[in-house]
């Protein structure tokens, strides 16, 4: 008897965040690139999908698909 | 010189003709031997009928309490004659030792709520009291013990003395005395009061000599109205879950109105304690037997439980249209008789973003709350779920804010506490996946320079979902401790009544500390001991450092 299906199916899911990055740069390799975040950090992810300057999906270290151009709005709470 | 002599043939002694009598094999008489003793008859008699004489003396005494076994003991070590008397008697002992033991066992049972009434709600009252009267006794601890002490030597002798209290304590009664000099400290004590102290209470009693409270614990077929007369109940609620549960001890005689294996669908049940009334489906059951006894653990869950994966068909959706998320959580319980109440920030869904599939009706809703940090709760009693964020108050601001309720340390029966931890983020990222509105949620006077891990949800498309969002995600990841408050359960508008989930507290604990948290989980607990009912909810409050 579970009272709280919502979070036994999160946990199923595993941590795997998904976030959404700016592609900087294809590299020579052929397989990755690197990425920056939103707060300006950068790191290397697999995949080549998504051309240069144009947003992605990122999951587990890899390129999962092209994302909306997103201007952050801050927001005090 | 001798003559040699032939012996005599052998003849078998054992060879008889009959008419011989054959002395060898007589056996050796002891005449004399046994005529000896008979001399002295008289000496020996006395001593055979004096023990006989004994034999009724110690047959009474079986018959008596067991602690007379010691002397039926020694007796049985004397004289071997009165061995059948004794075997008699010990026969009747054990013929009689069921009673025995039932008598054993009826005074075990009422010892119970003697001490249970002596220890528990005496405590309270004299809390509630020292509260009450802002009693200047309380507060140094020996005259607290002192306080005590005298309440429970009060409370024994009331109870061996007057009928009245003995009940009252036989049922787990609270009892209030309105604020006035007591009679037993007239001397030496000079009431530091001339007025009843002003507790701020808007509440007016009427002005009776005593109050009582007597708790109360009754479920029944809501279809029908039919008792089970339920042994101990307890309810459980937390912030996380959409429903509440039931756990319940019931007597064989009424598990029959609930048997999940007999009744065609689940049974809707009603269980009031102090007057707080939930309604639960029943789903689940153990039987536990033992020698000479048999009851019934059911357990079940809120009527809402008829939308889960369990009692509902699962469905696909793909909604085309846009709605708000206050309606796609409505469209999930249409025709069904329930009512979604939406306590939470709404914002418009654009057609195309709500998806799912496979999903029961409170998985959907849970997933378009949860794209804003909002979770589910179904009212105890009707047809009604809520979604509301699980912090309704970001813990930053709490020490800001109005609280629910202020409960200073003498109301709490029990306390413990768990260190949870968490590093106090202050900025995340909230980004939808089809939408180029995107937030970065800070909380106000920081500079959001201990950001989280970034949140991207299909749902959080306005600024409005996403600060939602952001504010719940910062507040669960707070460096926290969880406190447990046990309380006592008054019926309304007795005071403390059912603290609801998610209320802002204010605690004192007993060494003055003063300090917030917000309501997680409860647990309502009602259990007899003897015919003494107590009914308590166990708080866990979670409090946060920042």
């Amino acid at each position: 008897m579970r009272t709280n299906v919502w979070k036994e199916f999160l946990g199923t899911l595993g941590a795997a965040p998904t976030a959404v990055v700016q592609v900087i740069t294809l590299q020579s390799d052929g397989r990755t690139s690197i990425v920056e975040f939103p707060n300006g950090s950068q790191t290397v992810v697999q995949g080549q999908g998504v051309a240069s300057g144009n947003y992605a999906f990122i999951r587990n270290g890899e390129m999962i698909g092209p994302a909306p151009a997103v201007t952050p709005t801050t927001i005090d709470v | 010189m001798t003559l040699y002599r032939k012996p005599a043939p052998y003849r078998k002694p054992q060879t008889y003709r009959g008419e011989e009598v054959v002395l060898p094999v007589v056996p050796p008489t002891f005449n004399g031997g046994v005529r000896c003793p008979y001399t002295d008859a008289t000496d020996h008699n006395a001593a055979t009928v004096s023990p006989w004489h004994q034999g009724a003396t110690h047959q009474a005494a079986v018959l008596s309490p067991w602690d007379r076994l010691a002397q039926i003991q020694s007796g049985l070590q004397s004289a071997w004659q009165q061995a059948t008397p004794y075997d008699k008697a010990i026969a009747a002992r054990w013929d009689r030792l069921q009673a025995q033991m039932r008598a054993h066992s009826l005074a075990w049972r009422q010892a119970t709520p003697h001490d249970h009434a002596s220890a528990l709600p005496w405590g309270d009252f004299v809390r509630q009291l020292a509260n009450a009267i802002n009693a200047p006794w309380n507060i140094p601890a020996q005259h607290n013990a002192a306080t005590t002490m005298a309440w429970g030597a009060l409370a024994k002798r009331s109870m061996q003395t007057s009928a009245l209290w003995r009940a009252l304590a036989a049922r787990g009664a609270h009892i209030a005395i309105p604020w006035g000099r007591g009679h037993n400290y007239n001397n030496g004590y000079t009431a530091p009061f001339t007025n009843p102290p002003d507790d701020g209470s808007p509440l007016v009693f009427p002005d009776l000599p005593v109050y009582i409270m007597i708790p109360t614990l009754t479920a029944v077929v809501i279809s029908g109205g039919a008792s089970i007369e339920p042994l101990s109940v307890t309810i459980n609620g937390d912030v996380d879950s959409w429903c509440w549960s039931l756990e319940m001890q019931m007597p064989p005689e009424t598990f029959h109105l609930v048997n999940p294996g007999t009744n065609p669908s689940p049974v809707p049940i009603r269980v009031t304690a102090n007057g707080y009334p939930w309604s639960f489906q029943v789903e689940s059951y153990d039987d536990n037997r033992k020698f000479g006894a048999r009851g019934y653990t059911v357990r079940g869950r809120s009527l809402s439980a008829a939308l889960s994966e369990d009692w509902a068909p699962t469905r696909t959706l793909l909604e085309t249209t846009d709605y708000n998320a206050a309606q796609l959580a409505d469209h999930e319980v249409a025709s069904t008789g329930w009512t979604m109440i939406w306590d939470a920030v709404d914002w418009l869904v654009p057609g195309g973003t709500f998806t799912y599939a496979d999903l029961a009706p409170i998985a959907a809703i849970q997933q378009v709350a949860a794209s804003i940090g909002a979770t589910l709760e179904t009212e105890p009693d009707s047809l009604n779920i809520h979604a509301k964020p699980r912090y309704p108050i970001p813990p930053w601001q709490w020490d800001s804010a109005t609280p629910y309720a202020i409960v200073p340390a003498v109301i709490p029966t029990g306390a413990s506490g768990t260190w949870r931890g968490g590093n106090n983020p202050d900025g995340i990222y909230v980004y939808p996946q089809n939408s180029t509105s995107g937030a970065f949620v800070r909380v106000t006077g920081t500079g959001g320079t201990k950001p989280m891990k970034m949140i991207v949800d299909p749902l959080a498309v306005t600024n409005p979902a996403q600060a939602a969002r952001g504010i719940q995600e910062l507040a669960s990841k707070g460096r926290a401790k969880q406190e447990v408050r046990i309380l006592p359960l008054f019926p309304a508008p007795a005071s403390p009544g059912l603290i609801p989930l998610r209320a802002l507290l204010e605690v004192t604990d007993e060494d003055g500390t003063t300090w917030r948290g917000q309501v997680m989980a409860t647990s309502i607990t009602a259990t007899r001991s003897g015919g003494a009912l107590s009914v308590r909810q166990t708080l866990t409050i979670e409090r946060q450092f920042r």
